[in-house]
């Protein structure tokens, strides 16, 4: 694998493709970390700042099906290039909806900003967050490193992602119980919870392109996703 | 192992080969090549200059018996009988095992006589009428009807280097082969041309075995449903021509079909 290519050009636009992508991958982990923290600060202006941020993820996913597409076109990647290059697709699309919702998690903040907190649940929400988060940065490095058991190790936590957001959502049901005036703000903290245990899903969908780009098998799994 | 085969041909092996080795004088050309050949599928010889597909390919019909130097241990059996046993005649075997060479190489005849030699010697035609239809046949066989119609009796090498070629290759259809070898059939071909001889393969599998060396591994991804990498005289690795392009197991396949330098 560490062969270099015959056309040196190929291997400067494979690395350039992957270096977007890793790029693109921080900025979607840069914004999980900023909506949290606009969430737990109640900081409007952050949160604004996150929904502006998306437009840069979105743009890096044209620029990468661009150079992919032109990769394909140009150079026909085989093997191993070609499922490199369909892996890149993949993982641009669910880092895309990933930074989707960030966004979505900004546009409630300033809406929970008006509300009274409800701080065990924000903190819930946080450590859910940091899994997340933890998840994305070892699936972007199994996938840098081509390391299946980083890729399951991320693939794994997503039921750590998947606890918490069922502990949340019997904790948020308590308090809307106790008091209707909470349900407003548990309803969208509740939104929120689920928005991360997507996101987990789709990290769990990036493991699983990382299996294909390793072995050019598609991932099976045993269990069936519940939603 | 095949999970996607056809149930329309019946794609049981044709050609078994078994432990072959060719020598050209003292170079050890062909090291212990196992393969099989199926009917009605085009399989794919590929690897880099020098690495015996061709020697190979010519291991099939005996064209390598005309060298003097080689020789060729091993079994390569076509439907259960060694083409090797000293009862075969190569001439009969070559009408049953046809082949179609890098260039164009009509005979200096007309279009008419190049498609027609071949019966004619095999007494495969009783009159001319036969003659006239296996001719017809072969033609359209080899997408070349239309365009030659009315012209049957002028040279066959006034035609253009894409015709000239379907000529070969209703030339080596016509004694009614049951494998087509096509040694490059395409390298001297435009693309146009190349794209009509690709889509006559395909539609030449519907009849008979094809095997095709080439340099071209889109071509070979293109035409063919198995492919066999040669390296240095090894056969590195056989299967489905989907898994080879997408998923090869051998590093040796993956750096050459990747362009990595081996």
């Amino acid at each position: 694998m560490e062969k270099t290519h015959i056309v040196s050009r190929f291997d400067k636009e494979l690395k350039e493709i992957d270096k977007q992508l890793q790029h693109m991958a921080e900025l979607v982990t840069q914004q999980l970390a900023d909506a949290t923290e606009a969430l737990s600060e109640k900081d409007v202006k952050l949160a604004k700042r996150v929904r502006k941020g998306d437009r840069k993820i979105n743009d890096l996913e044209d620029r990468i099906f661009e150079l992919t597409t032109r990769l394909i076109a140009l150079r026909q990647p085989m093997a191993e290039d070609l499922r490199s290059a369909i892996t890149t697709f993949r993982v641009a699309t669910d880092l895309e909806r990933i930074g989707d919702y960030a966004k979505t998690i900004s546009n409630r903040t300033s809406i929970l900003a008006e509300e009274k907190p409800i701080k065990s649940a924000t903190n819930t929400i946080k450590r859910m967050s940091i899994v997340v988060q933890a998840m994305l940065g070892e699936v972007m490095e199994a996938y840098a490193e081509r390391d299946l058991g980083k890729a399951e190790h991320a693939r794994l936590q997503d039921e750590d992602v998947d606890q918490m957001n069922s502990a949340l959502f019997r904790e948020l049901l308590t308090y809307m119980m106790e008091n209707p005036r909470n349900i407003e703000a548990s309803t969208h903290l509740l939104f929120i919870a689920k928005t991360f245990e997507r996101a987990g899903d789709h990290i769990t969908n990036i493991a699983e392109h990382v299996h294909y780009l390793v072995t050019g098998e598609q991932f099976e799994n045993g269990e069936t996703e519940l939603e | 192992m095949d999970v996607n085969k056809s149930k329309k041909h019946s794609e049981e092996v044709k050609i078994t080969a078994r432990g072959v080795n060719v020598f050209y004088g003292e170079t050890h050309a062909i090291k212990d090549v196992d393969v099989d050949i199926r009917n009605h599928t085009v399989t794919a010889f590929i690897g880099p200059s020098g690495c015996g597909k061709s020697t190979f390919l010519r291991c099939l019909n005996r064209m390598n018996d005309t060298i003097d130097i080689c020789r060729v241990t091993g079994e390569i059996l076509m439907d259960g009988k060694d083409i090797y046993a000293p009862d075969v005649d190569p001439v009969q075997l070559r009408a049953k095992v046809g082949m179609v060479f890098q260039k164009p190489n009509p005979f200096p005849k007309s279009i008419y006589d190049n498609v027609s030699y071949g019966p004619k010697i095999h007494g495969l035609a009783q009159n001319k009428d036969d003659l006239d239809h296996i001719v017809e046949r072969s033609l359209k066989r080899a997408a070349l009807w239309k365009e030659v119609k009315d012209r049957l009796h002028e040279p066959g090498t006034g035609l253009s280097g894409g015709q000239q070629q379907r000529l070969c290759i209703a030339r080596a259809i016509a004694t009614a082969p049951e494998v087509l070898l096509m040694d490059e059939p395409c390298s001297a071909l435009d693309p146009i041309a190349t794209a009509q001889i690709e889509e006559l393969i395909d539609e030449l599998r519907k009849k008979y075995s094809v095997v095709i060396v080439t340099h071209s591994m889109q071509q070979a991804a293109r035409v063919s449903q198995e492919t066999s990498f040669f390296h240095l005289g090894v056969l590195v690795e056989s299967g489905k021509t989907q898994k080879i392009f997408t998923a090869p197991e051998d590093e040796r396949t993956q750096n050459y079909i990747t362009g990595r330098i081996g």
